[in-house]
């Protein structure tokens, strides 16, 4: 399984939501915003040098606090040396040696973005519950479309208490789930870290495992999660 | 009933080619061209991918029922010879045809398309900074500015 989590708009929290399903799932994630990553590196090489040709994707993998990432460089010569193109046997040799892979998208519709989509089998899209939010998932969900990348789910996230998620489920066709704004979140994220790893009791961890086994699931379109229950 | 006419110059070292594909017959042909050069070929490309059907080796492209199209593309190498190799027509494949290996392969979608399609996400040159253009991986941190002008619309949902 490849799975995008997507997004048009920036700073709506996917790197949060992939690096906490990627936790979840026990799967690999890889940070494929190669001009603003944001997902915890280390020392050694990174998805740049991958993507110019210049180290394996196995080599570049590694694990950060319990999950395993392939994070991306932060230069922009980096970016620049990056042959986008080479994200398709990049992603499918992780997948093939490491099992499930969680792709950690850029916002916006540029070919880094769309990449990721070709490659991925699914997407989960990560909205904000703002007026803006739904016409953003919808252009990308269309966007995965044409990229032959079934829509598994939307994650709500930073939701008030009580949001009722089911109108973000009928605008998309896909289950909604809601994550709550959680401090517990945002300092782990600041870690660099799962918030499963560095708060197990906070009750946005069992937020991410839902959004995880319905990610996990596959393209359901059509499909709500109230429908299921 | 296929006319292929190419012409060449050379400049500053680079042979540039133009060929001309004409379809005389009276349906549409797809034809592939064959490139044989002593050096690299340097197709036409479109946002740093090369342009639709072409590949390593040279071009696939389709003419229509009495129609001409264009093509052209540069090598370093003095003297470059164009070959059409195949033809195919509503009727099949013409004798001399093996198989019109196009530049996609069965794994859609094409991440060339997607490319070329969407165009690219690199930051421009003149945002790199230039003492470090020779130096591969270097630590400098480029976030602030990067997100300053990404100009992604963040602040609109606020």
């Amino acid at each position: 399984m490849i799975l995008a989590v997507a997004g048009g708009k920036g700073g709506v929290g996917k790197s949060t939501v992939a690096l906490n399903v990627a936790d979840a799932l026990a799967a690999t994630v890889v940070d494929a915003d190669l001009a603003m990553a944001d997902l915890p590196g280390g020392r050694g090489p990174d998805l740049h040098d991958v993507l110019a040709g210049r180290a394996s994707a196995l080599e570049a993998v590694r694990s950060v606090a319990g999950v395993r990432v392939l994070s991306c460089g932060r230069t922009l010569a980096g970016a620049r040396a990056s042959d986008v193109r080479r994200l398709r046997p990049t992603l499918e040799v992780v997948e093939r040696e490491f099992g499930a892979v969680v792709v950690d998208c850029p916002a916006g519709m540029a070919a880094d973005a769309g990449v990721a989509l070709a490659v991925a089998d699914r997407v989960g899209i990560v909205c904000e519950p703002t007026a803006f939010a739904v016409p953003a998932a919808v252009r990308t969900r269309a966007l995965a479309r044409e990229l032959d990348a079934g829509l598994a789910g939307v994650v709500v996230n930073r939701a008030p208490d009580g949001l009722d998620v089911s109108r973000f489920s009928q605008a998309l066709g896909a289950p909604a789930v809601a994550v709550p704004e959680s401090d517990a979140v945002a300092s782990a994220q600041a870690q660099g870290r799962p918030v499963a790893r560095e708060d197990p009791d906070a009750p946005v961890v069992d937020a991410f495992a839902t959004v995880a086994r319905t990610l996990a699931d596959g393209a359901t379109d059509g499909r709500t999660r109230s429908d299921e229950a | 009933m296929i006319d292929v006419r190419v012409r060449t110059s050379r400049r500053d070292g680079v042979t540039f080619a133009t060929v001309v594909v004409e379809n005389r017959s009276s349906e549409r042909r797809r034809v592939r061209l064959a490139v044989s050069c002593e050096g690299a070929l340097w197709p036409p490309r479109r946002r740093g991918v090369p342009a639709a059907g072409w590949d390593a080796e040279g071009v696939t492209l389709t003419v229509a029922a009495g129609g001409v199209r264009g093509v052209g593309f540069a090598t370093p190498a003095s003297t470059v010879d164009v070959e059409r190799v195949a033809t195919q027509g509503r009727g099949g494949v013409e004798p001399e045809a093996t198989t019109a290996a196009g530049s996609t392969d069965a794994n859609a979608p094409d991440v060339d398309g997607v490319v070329r399609a969407l165009g690219s996400f690199a930051p421009p040159l003149a945002a790199t900074p230039r003492e470090n253009a020779g130096a591969e991986g270097s630590d400098e941190p480029v976030e602030q500015g990067a997100n300053a002008a990404s100009g992604d619309g963040d602040g609109w949902g606020a």
